[in-house]
């Protein structure tokens, strides 16, 4: 390994510390100067590195010698204390006045030294540059590659009817919102609800698996559209119940109950013809492979999760109100209708 | 060639906190490396102009998108005309509370009742909690509150239930609050019971009902040994008690606004007074002072007392303020503020008899030790003009006298020339025309 040595002879009054760079080239720095930085200070004083040339401190890899060197200037005049906060202010101004390229490296070398004034002063300089810019300003300040298709680009921006996610979540939210009404309706009709509540629960877990079978095939925007519309009319068809979205994920995960009700195939058809009208289940019209379908499915349901986090608190609600009216757990069976179909263990 | 994009996911993210959230999210039509950074910054500025499902739609996406990290700083604002879907907006609570959140602010308006989720209650990082809130959706502290790094809590426009019980559940479980602000306007208040007992608390401001009609009596009870500064807004019948306040007690602001022509505003007036003998900052309303001197509340000796502001004296006039001044030993500075606002609707009269008292009293402020005269919105017309010779004429120490004129460019030179001529009875007097 070559060394070069930068060394400055100076007067034997003051001390030096000895740094190294990665390029191997060590250099020779006042004291006072470098221990400004807190890196350099606590390798000098805890472990007595840098005092002599044979033991310079190691600085990180993005520390090239021409960013030391800047930031060392700026430790040269940020140590001397007597100055005031304007002096300051009008010297970092003037020191952050150089090319963007370079500006990133002295970011880049500042935070990999830790040294947070410089690294907050060089990020602030970065963001007014980018502020106010349009994406085509900054990629040419930044040199940056566009590798994004228009698609993509637009993707934060445009109103999201088509992302599948969205779409299902926004069923969700319908969902809660009908739960959120039935809570303040008068509970006498809580029996009606329970028989209600099995169907959704089905269809919801269908959901979850990824989608039932589609008998309907492919379906236009303008009739999902007036799907979603007529959905949002319905009124006690269904009965919110991401309650039970959640306690079907939450107590399997838990391995709480016996056994989650899986339709047959012929059972969704039935299912999903009644349901049509209340549900796109229209999987097929995303144009996505299976594989797609399901991490869509898993990041919805893991949103949904986090979104609903505070189904634990309304649980024991639940539970507590549940002495005064008999609460029939989700797996049990209401009506006779459903232990026509199969039971299966399924773990989600 | 392209060194920026090389910075570490938290240098970028750094960079992009820097920026406004428009920008921010600009940055993810940058490059592959940009596209989804932008979900993952510490503040969230999110004020939704114009579209609605659009913005929801957003807002739910990144969310998405984020890695699970700390929010330093939501801030979701709405306005009044296009309300939000309450189920999305829990959604987005419960999912800030996932990730962590210190600063929590939220004005929405709802099309439907918004129900806070309960963790929003229990959120151990959670320092700042700013709630705007439609005031048809009454928020409930629920039964288990536990917030212990809370110092800041501002609910505004937001029809808490605030009795007895209530104050019970709160502020023992928010052991480090300091800064309390209760803004209500609610229409219907039953009997109102607010008991505010903090060991930590330094700032208190309690605003209720500036300008319905008449409500039920609020009783507020104030146990805080720290408090600093108090400020209250509210209406004869309610009575205030304070109980160890009084010692670090520096500012306080009083305004009683409502003029019904009852003058009932004894009791309350009086608790006020007492509790705030010690402060060395008081602002009053006008208003205030009037029905101060109708109902002639006894005032203790205001002895530390150093600056007195009167706001909104444009609708009455300074009738109140000799009653006031009378007890202020040490005042040294006055500022009496017109709003400018209200400019146009100027009802100032000046009336010199009610000054005519205090002056009998050669030992009060107005000769021994008032420096400084600050008005503002100062409209040049006859009554101000009267009222600023009479403060020339007798306030014999005053050093410093600065008016902010509220007049059109033309008329300024000769309003500001008046002024200067005016006779002054202190030699050291300095006048500022602004």
């Amino acid at each position: 390994m070559s060394k070069g040595v930068l060394a400055v002879v100076k007067p034997k009054m003051k001390s030096y510390i000895w740094l190294q760079t990665t390029d191997g080239s060590i250099q020779q720095v006042e004291e006072e100067v470098a221990m400004f930085c807190p890196v350099i200070c606590r390798e000098f004083l805890q472990k007595g590195m840098g005092s002599s040339k044979n033991y310079p401190i190691l600085l990180p890899e993005r520390v090239n010698p021409a960013m030391l060197g800047l930031i060392l200037d700026y430790c040269r005049f940020h140590q001397v204390p007597g100055r005031s906060n304007k002096e300051r202010k009008t010297y970092d101004e003037r020191f952050i006045r150089m090319d963007t390229q370079r500006l990133c490296e002295l970011t880049s070398a500042a935070y990999s030294l830790k040294f947070k004034p410089l690294v907050d002063l060089t990020c602030r300089a970065l963001a007014r540059i980018i502020e106010g810019k349009t994406s085509e300003e900054i990629r040419d300040t930044f040199h940056l590659a566009d590798d994004l298709t228009e698609e993509e680009k637009l993707e934060p921006l445009r109103n999201i009817t088509d992302d599948p996610r969205i779409r299902r979540l926004n069923r969700l939210y319908a969902k809660k919102r009908k739960e959120l009404k039935e809570r303040d309706k008068p509970k006498d009709n809580w029996v009606e609800e329970e028989h209600v509540d099995e169907r959704s629960v089905d269809d919801l877990l269908s959901f979850i698996n990824g989608g039932g079978k589609d008998t309907k095939g492919v379906r236009t925007m303008k009739n999902k559209k007036k799907n979603r519309r007529r959905k949002e009319q319905a009124k006690d068809s269904t009965s919110s119940n991401s309650d039970e979205l959640n306690a079907a994920c939450v107590a399997s995960n838990e391995g709480n109950i016996d056994h989650i009700l899986v339709p047959t195939p012929s059972e969704t058809s039935k299912l999903h013809d009644s349901f049509d009208s209340l549900f796109d289940e229209s999987d097929s019209d995303d144009g996505l492979d299976p594989a797609m379908k399901e991490q869509l499915d898993r990041e919805v349901e893991d949103f949904a999760r986090i979104l609903n986090s505070n189904w634990p608190e309304r649980k024991r609600e639940i539970l507590s109100l549940g002495n005064e009216r008999r609460l029939v757990p989700i797996s049990g069976n209401v009506n006779g209708s459903i232990n026509r179909l199969p039971s299966l263990n399924k773990t989600l | 060639m392209d060194r920026i994009s090389r910075l570490p996911d938290e240098l970028l993210l750094l960079i992009i906190s820097l920026l406004s959230m428009k920008d921010a999210v600009r940055t993810s039509t940058l490059s592959t490396r940009w596209r989804h950074l932008y979900a993952s910054v510490s503040n969230l500025d999110l004020r939704f102009s114009v579209d609605h499902v659009g913005f929801m739609d957003f807002v739910d996406r990144l969310f998405f998108l984020r890695k699970r990290c700390i929010i330093e700083n939501f801030h979701l604002c709405c306005s009044r005309s296009l309300p939000l879907d309450p189920s999305r907006i829990e959604g987005w609570i419960c999912a800030v509370m996932w990730h962590g959140i210190r600063e929590l602010d939220l004005t929405v308006d709802t099309i439907a009742k918004l129900n806070l989720p309960t963790s929003l209650f229990t959120c151990k990082t959670l320092e700042v909690l700013k709630l705007h809130v439609d005031y048809d959706c009454p928020i409930e502290i629920p039964a288990n509150v536990y917030l212990p790094s809370l110092k800041v809590l501002h609910l505004t426009n937001t029809a808490c239930i605030l009795d007895g019980d209530s104050g019970e559940r709160l502020f023992p479980n928010c052991p480090i609050l300091e800064d309390l602000v209760i803004i209500t306007y609610v229409r219907y208040l039953i009997g109102y019971d607010l008991r505010v007992c903090s060991s930590t608390l330094k700032r208190l401001t309690i605003v209720t009902n500036a300008f319905r009609e008449p409500r039920d009596p609020f009783q507020v009870f104030i146990n805080a040994p720290n408090l600093v500064y108090f400020k209250y807004c509210g209406w004869e019948g309610d009575t205030c008690a304070f109980v160890n306040v009084q010692s670090l007690l520096v500012e306080a602001d009083i305004d009683f606004p409502k003029y019904s022509g009852n003058n009932h505003y004894l009791q309350i007036a009086t608790d006020l007074m007492r509790g705030i003998s010690k402060v060395q900052t008081l602002c009053i309303s006008a208003m205030t002072l009037i029905h101060l001197k109708e109902n002639l509340v006894p005032i203790p000796l205001l002895k530390n007392l150093k600056i007195l502001r009167v706001f909104h004296c444009e609708m009455q006039g300074l009738e109140g303020l000799p009653y006031l001044i009378g007890r202020c030993d040490s005042l040294e500075t006055l500022v009496l503020e017109m709003d400018s606002d209200r400019a146009m609707f100027d009802l100032f009269k000046w009336v010199p008899e009610t000054w005519h008292a205090l002056e009998e009293l050669r030992v009060n402020c107005l000769f021994t030790c008032l420096k400084k005269i600050e008005i503002f919105t100062f409209k040049g017309n006859e009554e101000h003009m009267k009222m600023v010779e009479y403060f020339l004429k007798t306030a014999s120490v005053l050093e410093n006298l600065e008016i902010h004129i509220w007049a059109k460019y033309e008329e300024r030179l000769e309003i500001t020339n008046e002024l200067l001529m005016l006779p002054r009875v202190s030699k050291d007097c300095r006048v500022t025309v602004v």
